[in-house]
């Protein structure tokens, strides 16, 4: 079945029995191997013969290489193979070199890999390798590289003034014309704001484990990935062979947020080690490593102009927003951070009129990429502070003012979305009333804050990372076997967030039978069909609908083959608890068990299995790229987010108690994994509101490490209460829609909305750490005393 | 990453680990729980061809109190004991409460106070609430045993006066006598796991509301833990009202000479020096109770 | 320089050639195979790699494989006991306190090392437990959850009474 697919056959709510339930027969999935220590993550796997490989990386942002001397590494005993550049001659995604060819673009682009019997003869055998490196003038600030004359970043020879893929997004409704909305307004607001550069830092570093057989001319890949076709896509076009030639297989996944969904330079090095040594060869990143060469958070710069009526309605809006790329990223893979980026502009509010341009520019720094809330944490933070600050200065409270042209089910945006399910004022109302906002608004004395901040995201993008048949799709397997067993071939990336055991949750429910009834095939390339990854809040919806019909394949062949010995039509046959029950009326005395129902079926149709496939992807036209207007995903989710904080006015030191958060994900399939994607939400939002930076000087990172990239401990974290029981959705699995990744956004402009209610100040930048808030409490008190002079 | 070679070697005696010291010469390190040790040496920041674990030496693992001399703590003592230990807590809570806000729950089961100090950070947790409360280094040396003031110890980043071939064995720390209090108080972003951005201890010694004696001493805003002269002279001979206190802060800023690095900025630094000193004054006079959660 | 060590693994004597300069961690993993303990930042930050000695939890990156010479050494894997997962891995379970899992393992024993000497702890001492356990997926709230919820477990069976 595809997203065409005939519902009736469908499970109905009223008959639910996993799905949103919160019984102990919900299993998780992965439970026993991950508390007793027994699930393999990528760099687990180990062999006997197995060979370990490193990487040098260069010490400089920008460097002409002059010349790489491997001789004594070569000759040290246990090495067993070196590589340059020249080893890769085919660039990936257009820009990436594997190793490094004549020039280095950023500190710790990689140069050099070795391989050896064991870590410490790779790490020493690095240490003898002389590479000349000769220093070319670096540029690390967007507005510097697009200047004329700037230094070309990559030395491509692209003409491209430093910039990458663009997106403008211009469009209005009803024939409005944006210079009049503005003409018309009875207040303009012109904001600007900036953000900094935070990275994913999953604890599980990067890893591959790789085999080859020559006699296949195969290899097999263990990666820590959320996007194993990808993996297999850009290995096959690096090493200029046909995808069948690669075996990628997803092991447990230790964290992404976006960081795994691309394709480390370790991933090719240890291939190609493999053909070489024809051993197993590990390759472990070191958590410098991550830092160095993960794509982080952009940084962004973003002005923002908006107009509203008398009333507080916005009547338009501008944007220009411009990323620090880093130094990767001019190809079609990074046309998602602008074209987001332009899009969440146009959220989570009605704007009649919009000129939204994004451009990301190349720097000689680590590259941006995507991450937990892809652009929309900087976006939305912006965007929500500029309403925060626009509903002050028309008088107007907060969240009425959010309420006033906040989106509602129903309304079409010039940028082509279009709002189906929408509890956005419902997630407000429920934080005003969680807060008791209208009764201590009046209350609170300086120092002490509440913040409020709404904003969406999409559930199951249509961008594809690569050609699909179809946009970003989806395919899954069910095969029930002779004895009843059921087992699903799918491809849905489980980084942790829970695919697995939903997928499997979603086949048990619709074939009415208990989750360990349903066997997972542990996925891979080859042993379940394609499933485009784990990315763009894709899994839950695209996935889960994909699963949901290939489950529903499989019970309406069983259901027609019953119906047809009871002379009943099959749709008014259901599977529950494991029985074919008959819901015609006057029939419904009519019972079979479900394995006398499989073994029937069976017989029936000559010996043959019951196969089920699925797929399902979003259509939309597919002009998302160059700003047209396009339906971006086939649902958005809503959110409010809100705390309440005290101000330490003398170190700047905030103390937040109490967080609340309010999200329209539809119906939540798994009620504890979407609280704890909430609550993980919360912790990721305050890492990137108050503690996490990747401080950098002269392109180097000064903290590449866990001592001074602060994560959020246990002992800083708020009370948390979520609330997430909101009308379903109409195309969602079951009524589902995303929750987890959007959800990171709102949490920094909550944060700083109440900051901003404690102490006035005028906040614009992230993040908003002790010593920013005491600097600007500071500049405070001198505009203060001045103004007293 | 894999730490790079060396030799590892466990004396059984002080006198045995002297010698070592002694004929292996500067590539030698003495190491007790090793997490200051371990993680700079396989950043290749930290160098030693033999590292020498006292450890299996006997004797030198205890937390005992006299009324006279004070609270002992032996150099294999772990900060978690100390942090948890009831006599120290009912003695000296400061000094609980300066090993507690060390890095982690799983640093402190394993690293100790003595190491703490002998790593002679900048923004060592112990070391400022040592120097305050005039806390003796006790040493033992190839020739003869001595003692340093812990005020005397530190030289420099990363660098004791300890000679080459000297090992700690302890520390003391004076009782709090009539009228004395002490507190150590520390500002850092997330509330484990980070260093200090500033650290202040402060000792007093009160008449009533008269302050007689203080010793205020400052952490990660110079090469080494420094005293507050200027602080100190402020209250001395002062009713402490909250405007002598302030008065204390403000000359503290002038006492310390901090740096910009990635945890914040000299200017920063140098204003929670006023900030700190003022609240860790008030801290020692309020003493330690139940909601300090030691 | 090679030399034999002598130690306990989960209640077995273990005796291996082993280098001066091997971390307990690539040991334990590398050497002997139990690749439960995790291995994240190898800076003794993260706390993936925590395992106990001698009843405590500490960082096995930031600890020679030498200095557990005679010691009793407990990993992820050495927590059942008869055939039963310990009451933290089953309230690990219940409570949903894990998502990618990566820094469950090191997660679990520093709760073990808390309720093997505390075993009424408050929220704070859970907190304060696992200060040095990093969780970049679920915001430490199911994950205190479950440590509570093991502790009236434990009391309740009386779990850990006939341990050794």
């Amino acid at each position: 079945m595809n997203r065409f697919a005939d519902k009736e056959y469908f499970r109905k709510p009223e008959d639910f029995r996993l799905i949103s339930s919160t019984e102990s027969k919900y299993t998780h999935v992965d439970a026993y191997e991950k508390v007793t220590g027994k699930a393999k993550y990528a760099g687990d796997f180990m062999a006997p013969d197995m060979l370990v490989a490193k990487v040098k990386h260069s010490p400089y942002a920008r460097a002409k290489i002059l010349s790489i001397d491997t001789s004594k590494a070569e000759a040290m005993p246990g090495v067993k193979a070196v590589l340059t550049g020249k080893d890769f001659p085919v660039r990936i995604t257009e820009d990436i070199e594997i190793l490094c060819q004549g020039q280095v673009r950023m500190v710790g682009d990689p140069v050099v890999a070795v391989c050896a019997i064991d870590e410490e003869t790779a790490e020493n055998a690095l240490d003898l390798i002389d590479v000349e490196y000769e220093p070319m003038q670096a540029i690390f600030d967007p507005l510097e590289a697009i200047k004329d004359g700037a230094p070309d970043v990559q030395g491509y020879g692209y003409d491209n003034h430093n910039i990458g893929p663009t997106c403008h997004q211009v469009g209005t409704n009803d024939g409005k014309d944006i210079d009049e909305e503005f003409a018309k307004a009875a207040y303009v607001q012109h904001a600007d704001f900036k953000t900094h550069r935070i990275q994913h830092a999953p604890i599980e570093p990067h890893a591959t484990f790789a085999t080859y057989d020559p006699e296949k001319d195969e290899w097999t890949v263990y990666q820590s990935t959320t996007m194993s076709f990808g993996d297999q896509f850009w290995l096959a076009h690096g090493f200029q062979k046909d995808v069948s030639h690669f075996h990628v297989i997803r092991p447990y996944v230790g964290g992404a947020f976006g960081s795994k969904s691309n394709w480390p330079y370790s991933e090719f090095i240890a291939c190609e080690f493999a053909r070489r040594t024809l051993r197993p060869v590990r390759f472990v990143q070191t958590r410098e490593e991550e830092f160095q060469t993960m794509h982080g958070r952009h940084p962004f710069l973003i002005h923002i102009d908006t107009a509203f009526d008398e009333n507080g309605k916005i009547l338009a809006k501008k944007a220009d927003q411009i990323l620090d790329g880093g130094a990767y990223g001019v190809s079609h893979s990074q046309f998602a951070a602008v074209n987001l980026s332009a899009l969440w502009c146009a959220f989570p509010y009605k704007i009649d009129a919009i000129n939204f341009r994004s451009r990301r520019v190349l720097t000689n720094t680590a590259e941006g990429g995507a991450m937990r809330g892809y652009t929309a944490c900087q976006v939305q933070f912006a965007h929500d502070l500029n309403m925060q600050y626009a509903s002050e200065a028309m008088g107007i409270d907060p969240v009425e003012f959010r309420k006033i042209s906040a989106m509602e089910p129903g309304y079409h945006s010039p940028a082509g979305l279009v709002v189906t399910s929408c509890a956005f004022k419902e997630t407000l109302d429920d934080a005003a009333k969680f807060m008791n906002w209208e009764e201590r608004k009046h209350t609170m004395k300086r120092g002490e804050g509440i913040g409020f901040a709404g904003t969406a995201f999409v559930s199951g993008t249509a961008s594809p990372v690569l050609d699909s048949p179809n946009q970003a799709q989806t395919n899954a397997t069910v095969r029930v076997d002779l004895h009843g067993v059921v087992s699903l071939y799918s491809n849905c990336h489980d980084n942790g967030q829970g695919a697995d055991t939903v997928m499997t949750a979603i086949v048990a429910e619709e074939l009415g039978l208990d989750m360990n009834e349903v066997k997972l095939i542990q996925p891979s390339t080859f042993d379940a069909g394609y499933d485009s990854g784990a990315y763009g809040s894709r899994v839950t919806f695209l996935g889960g609908n994909a699963v949901r019909r290939a489950a529903v394949d499989a019970k309406r062949q069983i259901l027609e083959v019953i119906g047809a010995k009871w002379s009943v039509e099959p749709h008014l046959l259901d599977i529950v608890d494991h029985k074919i029950i008959c819901r015609d009326l006057g029939k419904t005395n009519l019972e079979m068990s479900w394995k006398d129902a499989v073994y029937a079926t069976m017989t029936t149709k000559g010996g043959d299995e019951v196969i089920g496939i699925g797929s399902y992807y979003h259509r939309t036209n597919n002009q998302q790229f160059q700003g047209k207007p396009s339906n971006y995903a086939p649902s958005y989710v809503f959110s409010t987010g809100a705390c309440h904080l005290t101000v330490d006015e003398e170190t700047g030191q905030i103390n937040i108690d109490e967080f609340f958060f309010a999200h329209d994900c539809g119906r939540a399939l798994n009620k504890r994994a979407v609280e704890a994607q909430l609550e993980g939400s919360i912790y990721s939002g305050l890492g990137y509101a108050v503690y996490e930076e990747l401080k950098l000087k002269d392109g180097r990172m000064l903290n590449p490490n866990f001592r001074d990239y602060r994560m959020v401990t246990a002992l800083d974290m708020p009370h948390i209460t979520t609330k997430f029981d909101y009308p379903p959705d109409p195309e969602g699995p079951f009524g589902a829609k995303e929750c987890g990744e959007g959800t990171t956004a709102p949490i920094a402009p909550a944060i700083a909305n109440a900051i901003h209610m404690a102490t006035g100040l005028h906040i614009t930048e992230l993040p908003l750490d002790p010593e920013r808030i005491w600097r600007l409490l500071q500049q405070q008190k001198a505009e203060q005393a001045a103004a007293n002079a | 990453m894999v730490l790079p070679k060396f030799e590892y070697l466990t004396p059984a005696t002080l006198e045995e680990a002297t010698m070592l010291l002694s004929e292996l010469g500067s590539g030698a390190k003495i190491m007790a729980g090793g997490t200051d040790i371990i993680p700079p040496m396989r950043d290749k920041v930290l160098k030693a061809d033999y590292l020498i674990d006292i450890k299996h030496i006997p004797g030198l693992e205890y937390i005992t109190y006299d009324e006279q001399e004070g609270l002992k703590i032996g150099a294999l003592t772990k900060l978690y004991d100390i942090q948890t230990s009831k006599l120290v807590k009912e003695k000296n809570p400061s000094v609980a409460q300066a090993a507690k806000y060390v890095a982690s729950t799983q640093i402190r089961n394993k690293g100790t106070m003595v190491g703490n100090i002998c790593n002679a950070s900048p923004s060592c947790d112990t070391a400022p609430i040592l120097i305050a409360q005039n806390a003796a280094v006790q040493v033992h040396g190839p020739e003869n045993d001595r003692v340093i003031p812990a005020g005397s110890f530190f030289k420099g980043v990363k660098k004791t006066w300890l000679e080459p071939n000297e090992i700690v064995t302890g520390l003391v720390i004076p009782p709090l006598g009539e009228g004395e209090c002490a507190a150590y108080i520390k500002h850092s972003v997330r509330k484990a796991m980070d260093l200090a951005i500033v650290g202040v201890a402060a000792w007093l010694k009160m008449d009533g509301a008269v302050c007689v004696d203080a010793r205020i001493v400052l952490g990660a805003v110079a090469i080494t833990p420094v005293r507050a002269p200027s602080a100190e002279k402020v209250l001395i001979g002062k009713e402490l009202t909250d405007e002598v206190i302030a008065e204390a802060g403000i000359a503290a800023m002038s006492d310390c000479k901090p740096i910009s690095d990635v945890r914040a900025s000299a200017e920063y630094r140098h204003d929670i020096v006023r900030v700190f000193t003022k609240r860790a004054v008030k801290k020692a006079l309020e003493g330690y109770g139940e909601e300090d959660h030691i | 320089m090679k030399k034999i060590l002598s130690f306990t693994l989960n209640g077995e004597p273990v005796q291996v050639i082993c280098e001066d300069n091997r971390s307990l961690l690539d040991l334990i993993r590398d050497d002997l195979g139990l690749t439960g303990t995790k291995k994240g930042c190898e800076e003794a930050e993260c706390g993936a790699c925590t395992v106990m000695i001698d009843g405590r939890p500490v960082n096995s990156c930031a600890t020679l494989a030498r200095e557990v010479e005679g010691c009793d050494v407990v990993t992820v894997e050495g927590i059942a006991q008869n055939g039963m997962l310990h009451p933290i891995q089953k309230q690990f379970i219940e409570k949903w306190a894990f998502q990618c899992g990566y820094c469950t393992p090191g997660m679990i024993m520093s709760a073990k090392a808390l309720l093997d000497k505390n075993p009424h702890p408050t929220e704070l001492e859970i907190r304060e437990a696992i200060e040095g356990n990093l969780c970049r997926c679920t915001g430490y709230v199911k994950i205190v959850e479950a440590i509570q919820a093991a502790a009236e477990e434990m009391e309740q069976e009386g779990w850990g009474e006939n341990a050794q």
